[in-house]
């Protein structure tokens, strides 16, 4: 490989684990299924005890405000501590459920990107409607503005009559 | 397939242009003739978006090419109604058409008068003045285009499409310095393009290979650098690694035959075992794809098929003077 390339990419970012190499984009499909159908429950359970930490922390206020002598001293208004260790890891759940279902991020490394490009070009796109996936410099090889329409009329019909 | 309506029609093969061309009279159908500007009316007419106008221009550039005139002028009209005919855009459009229509020379001729008359009016008015550039090139008349195009860069210089038109048109000439210059000009302006800089890689090439001018040697360390830079800028570019094998392999030929150095410019080349990594890179980079594409992988198959080709013979070709 190009070493220089490779060392001055390294210094980006990158959400994608996936290298343009070949093995990497082939049983990357796999883990992500795997990770999806775990990530369902896991937002549901968060969920669930998200709703538990809220129901918990409401009734020790109700509880707390008229069963309380006092209900002005600083100890009997705060919440316990297992309600906050609840709360948070609920959250952390429910962020890892989502975060494990959402789908492979597309790749944000210039190279990465482009190669993808040229690789696939844009035949295996589903949604081609939502973004344009063939190379976008393309256009200032064409040059639509120049375009030479008469020698493509006549160009046009050479080839239909070598069709037939 | 709306990604193809949407791709520049002039990358568009004869076989995708008679595709496009095909589907005209179904979009026409299916799109209102008008867009109502009242926001009431949006509510239930299917939404405008700036595709549905790219769409139109490259429906109406596939009639004409195809020779289907009415559904061009149908596409036109559709345009005119949304855009005014005083549009800019569409005047070339216009222009456009009439000069598919022409059947002769003097017809042609007229046109380039229209142009030169609306130019008169308005000399910076862009879509014509390259429109009157085509046309002159289609004419035959490459140096007036020449000129023409020179004069629109001193006023529009940012345009990276001209100035590739700028260097294609010097390199019909056989003027690579002129050329390359050019190129040069449109990298400054998209400087990520990494099918320009393969291009220029190219051009470079053209230019070491003819060796009229300039010192082949410096144009040779000059395209072995665009060629990285594609390379650098998109992975499993096919371009790219093509012509870097190309340019390493001729690269290593000239040292082998002469040691020669080349300092004398400002261009050095690198270490020759740096250029022999090179070539090993592209050329296992070559039989990657040239491999992974022949056997159908679904993730490599947007190479074009006359490049993989290509790619295929020059690899062959290569291995066969390594065997002897």
């Amino acid at each position: 490989m190009l070493v220089p390339c490779r060392a001055s990419t390294k210094l980006h970012l990158t959400f994608s684990p996936a290298p343009s190499q070949s093995p990497a984009s082939s049983h990357q499909q796999p883990r992500s299924n795997t990770m999806a159908w775990l990530s369902r429950p896991l937002t549901v359970i968060g969920l669930v005890i998200l709703a538990h930490g809220c129901y918990s922390a409401h009734e020790h206020t109700v509880l707390s405000s008229t069963s309380v002598q006092h209900p002005t001293s600083p100890s009997a208004t705060s919440l316990p501590l297992d309600i906050y260790i609840e709360t948070i890891a609920a959250t952390l759940l429910i962020c890892l459920g989502l975060v494990l279902g959402s789908g492979t991020p597309e790749p944000i490394q210039w190279h990465t990107w482009a190669g993808k490009i040229e690789r696939e070009g844009d035949s295996t796109s589903g949604d081609a409607d939502k973004e344009l996936r063939s190379n976008p410099f393309n256009a200032l090889e064409a040059r639509s503005g120049f375009i030479n329409i008469s020698k493509l009329r006549s160009d046009f019909v050479k080839y239909q009559q070598l069709g037939k | 397939m709306p990604s193809l309506l949407l791709r520049p029609h002039a990358t568009l093969s004869h076989a995708e242009a008679l595709q496009v061309a095909q589907q005209a009279p179904e979009f026409l159908r299916k799109n209102p003739a008008s867009y109502s500007a009242s926001p009431f009316f949006s509510l239930f007419s299917p939404p405008e978006s700036s595709n549905t106008w790219t769409i139109y221009e490259n429906l109406l550039l596939a009639c004409l090419r195809t020779g289907d005139n009415t559904t061009a002028h149908q596409c036109l009209e559709r345009l005119v109604v949304r855009f005014g005919a005083s549009d800019e855009r569409v005047t070339a459009l216009q222009g456009l058409v009439k000069e598919a229509e022409a059947t002769n020379d003097s017809e042609l001729e007229k046109v380039l008068k229209e142009y030169e008359e609306i130019l008169a009016k308005d000399n910076t008015n862009v879509p014509i003045s390259k429109r009157r550039i085509a046309l002159l090139r289609a004419m035959g008349k490459t140096s007036e285009s020449i000129e023409a195009l020179v004069q629109f860069l001193d006023f529009s210089s940012t345009d990276a499409e001209a100035w590739m038109e700028l260097a294609d048109l010097y390199l019909s000439q056989g003027l690579y310095a002129q050329a390359i210059y050019a190129q040069e000009e449109a990298l400054i302006i998209a400087p990520n393009a990494w099918n320009l800089h393969a291009r220029l890689g190219e051009v470079l090439l053209m230019a070491a290979e003819s060796g009229n001018e300039g010192n082949p040697q410096n144009y040779l360390a000059q395209s072995l650098k665009r060629f990285c830079r594609s390379i650098e800028l998109s992975d499993d570019y096919l371009r790219g690694y093509y012509g870097l094998k190309r340019v390493t392999d001729k690269l290593l030929d000239a040292n082998s035959k002469e040691k020669k150095s080349a300092e004398s410019d400002e261009f050095t080349l690198p270490e020759t075992s740096t250029i022999e990594k090179l070539n090993q890179a592209a050329t296992k980079k070559l039989g990657d794809i040239v491999r992974k594409y022949d056997a159908k992988d679904p993730l490599w198959q947007g190479y074009d098929a006359g490049e993989v080709a290509a790619a295929r013979t020059y690899l062959s070709e290569s291995s066969q003077k390594v065997v002897r």
